[in-house]
Order: C-alpha cells, then sequence, then structure tokens
C-alpha cells in the first residue's frame, strides 16, 4: 500500500481539524463566511480538480441557469445572443412567405401583406425550386424557413415555378422587417363581428380597433374577440386593449413586487371607443397572462361576457433585464390584480405539463400551422368553485380569484368521439400529424384541381385523402381507422383545404364554422342589443346552466 | 436478508469513497491552471454576469431572498448542472456525520433508531455504550428530548437532537411497551464507535464476518474479527458485503491486503491532478494468504467494496457470490471549506487490477440504465441461478485467465438471485397497498413478543402461537390475507419473525445469524466452502460447474 499510509496520515490531522472545528463552528457561526466566498472556493475546487474538464467560464453560466432552476421561477430564464426585437415583439427578418417544404420543392402557402414578398409580386402556390442557386428539392421544414430567414437588408434569390407560366424564374427578395398581423377578422351572420388575437405584441392594440372599425362600417352590431390559444405578450399592450372598451380612468390592472418599480397601477387612458357594443370574449385554457388581464378589466367592468373554458391562471408578471453580451434574464418580478383586485395565479408544474407530448402535439396542431381550437382535453380541470375566493364585479356579479379566469358561461371544447380518439393515438403512435398530412394533400389537390373552391370535404376527396394517408404511412393508418374517424378528419382537412383555396376570410369563416363557442357566442349576441342586456341574458344562462 | 443492515440510518455519506485533502492544496493550486489572457477575461465577464444577476433577484425577485442565499442557491446550481449527484456541498451541520463516516465515532448514546409507525423507535442498542448502560432497550419509542416532544419528527431531526458534546447529559423519554407511563432516561454522551465488524463461526468450520461500513479501523477490526475466528477453529471465511455502501478509499486497500501478497495491484485512480493519479499496491505480506473465501455482494455493495470485491476477484483470491454490485466506479475528495462546510467532489475515477471500471451509469433518479440481468429489482427470495447479461460487456481477465467484465457493477462469479413465489407477491402487494413493511411489521411483533415472553431461549423456533400473533398484527393493520395464503408465505414470515425476535431478544449478531439462515447467497457460500479446500479450489469446481 505505496500510497496508503501517507492518505492516512493525511486524514488523520484533517480528522482532527474536523471536530476542533466543529466548536469553532459554533462561535464564528455561518455569518462568518459569506457564501459568495464559499462560491468562488466551490468554483476554483470544480474548475481545477473535477474528474472531467469544465470551463471555467461556463462554470458560471452553469451556476447562473443552476440558481434560476433553484429559484424555482418557472419563467426565469438566462437567454443567451438574442436580439431584444424578438423577444418583445414580431418582426424579423425575413422574406414575409408561409412555406411548406416537401419532396417537389417549398410551396408558398400565403404571403404576408406589405412583406417584401408581396412587394415582388410572389404567389400563393408558387414553387420555390432553388434557394440561393441550391436545390430545394427534399428539404425539410426547418432547413427551408433558415435558408430563407436571414438579416434585415440581405438579398435572397429564389428560383420560381408557376403553375401556368412555362419558365422558371428568378426573383431576388431583400429580407426586410416583417411584420405579422397578430389579428384577423371576419363578419359573421347577423352582424356579429368576430376579431380573433393570436398574441399580444406592441401593435395589438391599433390592430384589433383597426380591425373592429372594418367590421362596424360593414354593419357590425356586436363582437366577439377571440383570445383562445392565445398565451399573452406585453403587459402595456394588453392595458391598451382593454382602454379601447372602457370608460376613462378605470382601473385595469395593478401589478405589485417587493421594488417600487414593480408597483404600478394602470389605468384606461381615453374613453370607451365603443360604448354600447356588446362583446363577448372567448378563452380557453391556453389564455394565458395579457389575456387574463384583458378578460379580467373586462369581467370585472361588466363590459363583455366572457365564454369558453377556464384560463390558463399566469397571475405573474416577468422583467426582461438587458445584460451585457447580449444576454437577458427573465424574472418573475410581481403579481397582478385585476379591478377587483383578485389575483388569478395557479401554482402548477409548468415543466411537468409543458413536457407532455400530448400537450406539444396540440399546441404544434394548433398554434404553429394556425388551426385554432384543436379539439383536445382542456389543461384545466373545470370549475370548481367552491373553494375560490369571491370578488364582486361593479354591477355587483360575483367573480373568483385564484385558477384562472372563470368565465361567465363556460362551455366544454367539444370532445372526441371514441374512434376519434383511436385515431389520433394512432397518429401520435405512427408520429404523423394529421394536420401536416391534411396541408400537404390539400397543397396538391388545389394544385391538381385550380380555380375549385372547396367548401366541404366531398366523399371523393375524402376517398383521395384517405388513400394519400396510406401511401404515406405505409398503410399504418388504415382505411377503417380514416373511415371511423372521418369527423376529426374532415373538420382538418376542410380547413386546409380552406387555407389553400381561399383568401384569409374565407379561409377563417370555413375555420370557425364548426366551433362549439364561437356559434353560442354568435347567437347570444344576436340576442342582445346593449352590454347590459348581454350581461343578463349571460347571467340567466350561467344560471340555467347551473341548475340543470 | 438484509435486515439488520437497512437500520443504519446514521450514516448519511453512503456512497463517498473519501479522501481527504487539505485546503493548503487550494493555495498552490491556481499554478496548475495556466489560462490564457482571453479566457481569464471570459472567466471574468461570466463572473460578473452572476454578480449581475443575484442583484437584479435580490432587488426585483417576487420573494424576497437574501443576497447570501442567492450564491448558496448558485452554488447548489452549479453543482447540479454538473449532473453528478455526489458531487455536493455539505452544510456544517451535516458535517458531524461525515465525521461519523470517516472515524465510526461520534457524542451520543449508542442505539440505532428508525421511524415505525409515526415514532422514532430504537432498531438496536450498540454493546458497551452508554444507552445500554442506562438500559434503553431495542422497541422503546423515543417520545421526547429534554422535555420537549418529538412527536411528528423524523429520525434526522431526533438524531440531530439526541448527538451533543461529549459529557453532555442528554434525558430521553421513551414509551415502553407494557409500562403505563412513559420513562425519563437521562444518558451522558460518549464518544460513540460504531463497530463496523459482526463474526460469528457457523456450526461447522466457516467463519462468518459482516462488514458493514469502510471506516478508519475496518481493517484492524476484520483482521481482529478473522484471527479470533481462526482460533476458534475457522478453516474458511465468508466475507459479507451486502449492503456495504462503501467509505474511505484507504480501508478498501487495507482490506485486501489482509487477503494479498506482497506487491499485489489494488486499485488506481485516474483524474486530471497529479497528486490524484495513485496505483495502490500491498506493502505488507498477507494476514490471511490461504484462507479459502467467499465475498458476498449485492447491488447495495458499493464504491470501497467494490474495489475489495474487485481486486479480490482480479488476483482469484475469492469467489464472488450475490448480484451484482452498484457500480460506482468514481472517487470523492472532501474539502474542508470556512464556516465549518464540505464540498464532495468526484475528482477521480479508479480501476481495478485487472484495468476494468465498474461505474454504471444511472438516470436522475438513481436506476440504472441498463440493468445487469434482467429484472434486476424487487426481489424477495427463492434461487433462480442465470447468467448475467454480459454480451454488450467489455472483457477483462483475471491473474489466472477467468474473463471478468467492465461497467455496471461487479459481477459476481456465482449469480444467486433471489425471486419471490406468488403468495409472497400477493403478501407484497397488500402491505404495499398499505404503505407497510413486512420487516417493520415483524420488528413491532418482536418487541411486542419479547416483553410478553423473557423466557425465549436463544435457540427458539417460531411456533404456531407466533404465526397466528402474527397474522392477527397483520389483519389488525388492514392487510387482507386468507389462511391458505399465509400457510404458503410461513417460511418467508419465520425468518422476519426469527430475525427480529433474535434482535430484540439477543442483539445484532444472533439477528445476524438468524438472517443467514435459510438465505440463499449465504447458504450458495457456505455449501461451496465446506466442499472445498481451498480458493483454487473453490474456483476450480465453479468453472466445472458452469458450461
Amino acid at each position: 500500500m505505496r500510497a496508503g499510509r501517507g492518505w492516512a496520515a493525511t486524514a488523520v490531522v484533517l480528522g482532527a481539524a474536523i471536530v476542533t472545528g466543529g466548536s469553532l463552528l459554533q462561535s464564528q457561526a455561518i455569518d462568518g463566511v459569506s457564501n459568495a466566498t464559499l462560491f468562488d472556493l466551490v468554483h476554483r475546487y470544480v474548475a481545477e480538480r473535477y474528474v472531467d474538464e469544465v470551463n471555467p467560464d461556463s462554470l458560471y453560466e452553469m451556476a447562473i441557469d443552476g440558481l434560476l432552476v433553484e429559484l424555482g421561477d418557472p419563467y426565469a430564464a438566462y437567454i443567451r445572443g438574442t436580439d431584444d426585437g424578438t423577444l418583445l415583439s414580431n418582426n424579423y427578418g425575413g422574406v414575409g412567405m408561409r412555406v411548406l417544404a416537401g419532396e417537389d420543392g417549398i410551396s408558398v402557402l400565403g404571403v404576408i401583406p406589405g412583406s417584401p414578398s408581396s412587394r415582388l409580386d410572389l404567389e400563393k402556390m408558387d414553387r420555390l425550386i432553388e434557394v440561393d442557386g441550391e436545390s430545394t428539392l427534399g428539404w425539410d421544414q426547418e432547413t427551408a424557413v433558415n435558408a430563407l430567414r436571414g438579416p434585415r437588408g440581405e438579398p435572397v434569390e429564389v428560383l420560381v415555378r408557376r403553375d401556368g407560366v412555362a419558365e422558371p424564374f428568378e426573383v431576388v427578395i431583400v429580407r426586410d422587417e416583417v411584420h405579422l398581423d397578430a389579428t384577423r377578422s371576419v363578419l359573421l351572420e347577423g352582424d356579429v363581428g368576430y376579431v380573433r388575437l393570436d398574441q399580444f405584441s406592441r401593435s395589438s392594440a391599433r390592430e384589433i380597433e383597426a380591425a373592429i372599425d372594418r367590421l362596424l362600417e360593414r354593419g357590425a352590431k356586436s363582437v366577439i374577440i377571440d383570445l383562445r390559444w392565445n398565451s399573452g405578450g406585453i403587459l402595456p399592450e394588453a392595458v391598451e386593449i382593454a382602454d379601447l372598451f372602457l370608460e376613462a380612468n378605470s382601473p385595469v390592472v395593478e401589478t405589485r413586487g417587493r421594488d417600487p418599480q414593480d408597483n404600478q397601477r394602470f389605468t384606461a387612458p381615453g374613453p370607451d371607443r365603443y360604448p354600447g357594443l356588446p362583446m363577448v370574449l372567448l378563452v380557453n385554457g391556453w389564455s394565458a397572462s395579457a389575456s387574463e388581464i384583458v378578460a379580467g378589466a373586462l369581467q370585472d367592468f361588466d363590459r363583455a361576457v366572457v365564454m369558453g373554458s377556464r384560463t390558463f391562471g399566469k397571475g405573474v408578471m416577468q422583467s426582461v433585464f438587458p445584460l451585457p453580451g447580449r444576454r437577458y434574464l427573465r424574472l418573475t418580478t410581481g403579481t397582478w390584480y385585476t379591478p377587483s383586485g383578485r389575483s388569478i395565479h395557479r401554482e402548477r408544474n409548468l415543466e411537468s405539463e409543458l413536457g407532455s407530448s400530448e400537450f406539444n402535439q396540440a399546441v404544434v396542431e394548433a398554434v404553429e400551422l394556425g388551426l385554432a381550437d384543436a379539439p383536445m382535453r382542456s389543461p384545466v380541470a373545470e370549475a370548481d368553485t367552491t373553494d375560490r375566493q369571491v370578488f364582486h364585479t361593479a354591477g355587483g356579479r360575483r367573480v373568483y380569484g385564484g385558477g384562472g379566469i372563470q368565465p361567465d358561461i363556460l362551455i366544454q371544447p367539444d370532445t372526441l368521439t371514441t374512434p376519434e380518439q383511436q385515431l389520433r393515438a394512432a397518429m401520435i403512435e405512427a408520429e404523423v400529424s394529421l394536420s401536416d398530412l391534411s396541408l400537404r394533400f390539400a397543397v396538391d389537390w388545389v394544385r391538381a384541381h385550380p380555380g375549385a373552391k372547396p367548401t366541404q370535404v366531398t366523399p371523393e376527396i375524402r376517398r383521395q385523402f384517405v388513400d394519400y394517408v396510406q401511401q404515406e404511412t405505409e398503410g399504418v393508418i388504415d382505411e377503417v381507422l380514416l373511415e371511423e374517424g372521418s369527423g376529426l378528419v374532415d373538420y382538418r382537412l376542410g380547413s386546409q383545404l380552406a387555407s389553400i383555396a381561399f383568401d384569409s376570410e374565407a379561409e377563417l369563416k370555413t375555420l370557425i364554422d364548426g366551433q362549439r363557442e364561437v356559434q353560442d357566442a354568435a347567437a347570444l349576441l344576436r340576442a342582445a342589443a346593449t352590454p347590459e342586456q348581454l350581461i343578463s341574458l349571460a347571467m340567466a344562462d350561467a344560471a340555467g346552466t347551473s341548475g340543470g | 436478508m438484509t435486515a439488520m443492515r437497512r437500520t443504519g440510518t446514521m450514516r448519511v455519506y453512503r456512497t463517498t469513497v473519501a479522501a481527504l485533502v487539505a485546503m493548503a492544496g487550494l493555495a498552490g493550486g491556481g499554478a496548475l491552471m495556466e489560462r490564457a489572457a482571453a479566457a481569464q477575461e471570459a472567466e471574468a465577464f461570466d463572473r460578473a454576469q452572476l454578480r449581475r444577476v443575484t442583484q437584479i433577484i435580490e432587488q426585483r425577485f417576487v420573494e424576497p431572498l437574501p443576497p447570501d442565499r442567492l450564491y448558496r442557491m448558485a452554488i447548489d446550481g452549479m453543482l447540479g448542472e454538473l449532473g453528478d449527484p455526489n458531487t455536493r456541498l455539505v452544510d456544517a451541520d451535516s458535517a458531524t456525520n461525515l465525521e461519523i463516516t470517516i472515524t465510526g465515532n461520534y457524542g451520543g448514546l449508542g442505539i440505532r433508531v428508525q421511524q415505525v409507525g409515526g415514532w422514532v423507535t430504537i432498531m438496536s442498542v450498540i454493546s458497551g455504550t452508554p444507552a445500554e448502560r442506562e438500559g434503553l432497550l431495542t422497541g422503546d419509542r423515543i417520545v421526547g428530548v429534554d422535555g420537549a416532544s418529538v412527536a411528528g419528527w423524523d429520525e434526522a431531526r431526533v438524531i440531530d437532537r439526541l448527538r451533543g458534546p461529549v459529557g453532555d447529559p442528554v434525558t430521553v423519554q421513551v414509551a415502553r411497551i407494557g409500562l403505563g407511563e412513559p420513562l425519563d432516561i437521562t444518558v451522558v454522551r460518549d464518544s460513540i464507535h460504531v463497530p463496523p465488524v459482526l463474526a460469528y463461526r457457523d456450526e461447522g468450520n466457516v467463519g462468518v464476518v459482516q462488514l458493514t461500513q469502510f471506516s478508519r479501523e475496518a481493517r484492524d477490526e476484520l483482521r481482529d474479527a478473522v484471527e479470533t475466528l481462526i482460533e476458534e477453529g475457522a478453516t474458511r471465511l465468508v466475507l459479507d458485503l451486502r449492503g456495504n455502501p462503501g467509505g474511505l478509499l484507504e480501508e478498501g486497500v487495507a482490506v485486501s491486503e489482509l487477503f494479498l501478497p506482497r506487491g499485489s495491484a489494488i486499485v488506481s485512480t485516474a483524474s486530471r491532478v497529479a497528486d490524484q493519479n495513485v496505483e495502490y499496491h500491498s506493502t505488507e505480506d498477507a494476514a490471511f494468504p490461504d484462507l479459502p473465501m467467499v465475498v458476498l455482494i449485492d447491488g447495495a455493495s458499493a464504491s470501497a467494496s467494490e474495489i475489495v470485491a474487485g481486486a479480490l476477484q482480479d488476483h482469484d483470491r475469492a469467489l464472488v457470490i450475490g448480484l451484482p454490485s452498484f457500480g460506482k466506479g468514481s472517487m470523492q475528495t472532501i474539502y474542508l471549506l470556512p464556516g465549518g462546510h464540505h464540498l464532495s467532489l468526484t475528482t477521480a475515477a479508479w480501476y481495478t487490477p485487472s484495468g476494468r471500471s465498474i461505474q454504471r451509469e444511472r438516470d436522475e433518479n438513481g436506476l440504472p440504465l441498463t440493468p445487469v440481468i434482467p429484472g434486476e429489482t424487487g426481489a424477495l427470495r427463492g434461487s433462480v441461478p442465470e447468467p448475467a447479461d454480459t454480451t454488450s460487456r467489455e472483457v477483462f481477465h483475471t491473474a489466472a485467465g477467468r474473463p471478468v467484465y467492465g461497467g455496471g457493477g461487479i459481477v459476481p462469479d456465482v449469480l444467486v438471485r433471489d425471486t419471490a413465489s406468488e403468495a409472497e407477491r400477493h403478501l407484497g402487494a397488500e402491505l404495499q397497498r398499505e404503505a407497510l413493511s413486512i420487516r417493520q411489521l415483524a420488528f413491532r411483533f418482536g418487541v411486542q413478543w419479547t416483553g410478553e415472553h423473557p423466557e425465549l431461549e436463544p435457540h427458539f423456533t417460531i411456533t404456531p402461537e407466533m404465526r397466528a400473533a402474527f397474522l392477527e398484527l397483520l389483519r389488525t393493520e388492514g392487510v387482507e390475507i386468507d389462511e391458505s395464503t399465509y400457510e404458503a408465505v410461513a417460511p418467508l414470515v419465520d425468518r422476519f419473525l426469527a430475525v427480529q425476535l433474535a434482535n430484540t431478544a439477543f442483539g445484532e449478531l444472533e439477528a445476524l445469524r438468524r438472517s443467514n439462515q435459510g438465505d440463499v447467497a449465504f447458504e450458495a457460500a457456505v455449501d461451496r466452502l465446506r466442499a472445498a479446500e481451498s480458493t483454487p479450489e473453490l474456483l476450480e469446481a465453479e468453472a466445472a460447474a458452469t458450461p
């Protein structure tokens, strides 16, 4: 035992040090040594002696990441090398197209008005067969998107094949800031206006205002604002949106933190822009944060009827702190309260929820591909208000604290039939997406039927789709599964066909036509002439529901 | 059965091969790291970044946190991000536990405790300690310490309260079966030595030594115990390392030295720093060069246990029997920090003499990523020897050329796996449903029965009355079990009752003897030892038996 004795000797000496150290410890106490000093020592030991080599500077980054984990703030993050712009608004350097990559190149699904692509007269259903001289055949979606995106002002060269034009032609697009309009609107039957807001960005209030004004010009007598799937965004924009509908100086939201600068009362600066306009806000379990601020304020002032399912319950706010080196710290700095004084925050294990494949699948399908309201399980258990603190609106109605915004009228989202669930499970198992297959099929179908305007999925179209899916999945998703789950198939396929074949408004109308929440909201609005009438109808409806 | 081993609840550092290194090493340590100016700049930048982040959190985070606490969280966070469960900062107040691991000594009473049915209960009393002198008994429930109730406290909190400076008195209030009123017993704390060795000779010539941890005097105590056994007539040895979580590296080396010729390689360590790249060789003549021996291991045999098993296996010095061991092939160094804190840092990997690392990769819950044998967990008893899955593992060779395997713990030469019968699985599921364990219930039964039957003899057998009384206890606790199932699990129940009755009435050694009776691994060891005159004969017989 060559080294053994030497080691034993060292150990004995130190063993003694521990024993005497014990009593020293009590007199010196912990405050004798700051944890900052301790940190430096630990850092150095790890950097110099840990069994695997670790970069000393990356150890500090690990310390920052680890510290944020230890904080237990699910929204805290140390963000590296991101441009401030992308963090807070949806402007990026791009060409302004929605695209789908496939075996036969990149198909253009839509061109954003006012974008570089629209200025160059690129069209829906154009095919980009080369980007910067490279063939795009067989590219995946990520490669396609990355190739088209880039710094503002930098050109990208695309070779375009267009149906009806003999030869492919070249277009040079100079990337620019692309502004995505986060609102989409349509006038429904019975003069009910419908505005959907997908997220809160810097211009959302202006966009909503413009959309409502357009709808009013076309004769709208009431309006639905759809905040389903809207996971929030920046706080001031939520205040501005609420301000559109509230009287001057009405409180909208109050934030409270530990630092005085986090204690703020936000009030509506201007008068109600639309006095007397009956309104319904649609929400669901993925309406969060800024969506909940708007819903909470309009509910507390009896200004709108909130319909749908219980919201997410994110009642805390984050601040983003810029740090040197293009890094940012996002940190929860306060809790916010609605005008009646309630916090709607719900404690949850965010990580496990976000980690579930069901969630990811649903969000990918519903949000990224622009499909509102994929029928799915609501993330929030429904509506037990018994244990919740009661608050009152300006008009004296009962509302509840904690656990998200409780809608005035609860609508369970449509649930899938058993065969539909089986189809969905089989698709998840086979790692294919019905939305994606529908979209690819729709692109091919519309190309093959120029000028056709499919308003519904005919038996012939479905027949072709079933063949297509069986072929794409090598028979894993078979005819029986697809026929028995035809309700879900028709819904998805119909939405995608509409999105390719129609302009934006017609597409939106097709999309929401089958949605129970929208239909119920429109029916309620058609029956009410004033906001007051709407509220009493809603109260009667809710009483009827709970009584029955 | 490893009944008694699990009662060692006072040990915190279960898997530490601890090697102590002086703080002085740090002062000169900077010279080791010659870094370019750019790297230093990057480090300074990130260091400042951490300071900014803590300042922002301190001022703005929604919950108030003292800044100093933030640095502690940064330490834990940084170490957590390393992804090594053995690298962590140990607080000053937990440091005494570390000392116990290293020295086996502490200022206390001399009892092992565990929470049973909501109360911290004395599981055994160590002989020669103040607890034994003042009359504390196995089965006593601790209800108060120094006049304060400890209702609802967990073991760690009670242990913390019981420990203290040597010479200071502590008054323990205990509830004892058969006494109407709780009893106040004042005990003067003494330096308690937890003996790591239990030894006895079986009816024949086989000496049995159980080593429970590698504390500082492990080698000396083991040598004394084996010498005594030989004097009493033992000519063969079972060294039982099952459940032994390890301890000091040097003691692992020293224990191996007892059995290996001078100059034998024992273990080598590899690290990034020169002072921890060490090859350990035996520097003494073996105390027991020729004693035929079997080493018993299981999935809880770790670190220093694996050094011993690996060295003896590689030198063909012992037949290794049992289950694949834990697989801890890394070494930690404990650094003393100001304020009484300790940093346990993984600084090296170690290798057996044949050059294998037995490190087993685990997921974040500590579960092995690749089980060595199919369904390698949750067994009760029964014998199903089957080959370990060694197909994808690197092969090494012992001195005599036998194949041994890298990764995934020490694979025993003879794999003995326990399996449960259907009736036993039923009982297990029933107990689990009620959140009970058969060992705890048997312990309660043992305390009750011994209290009521002081006439129990050391050679007692389990009687139908005992069995019936235990069935009644099971049913009182809500365990649903019919007569025929109970009949079918009788051998299992009998062994648990025997072990716990022996423990309460006659102490740890008697309990160990009972626990080994009918134990499949133990009996496999004894059978083979009786049939062989030397270790080479043991190994040859095994080679002949396996196709």
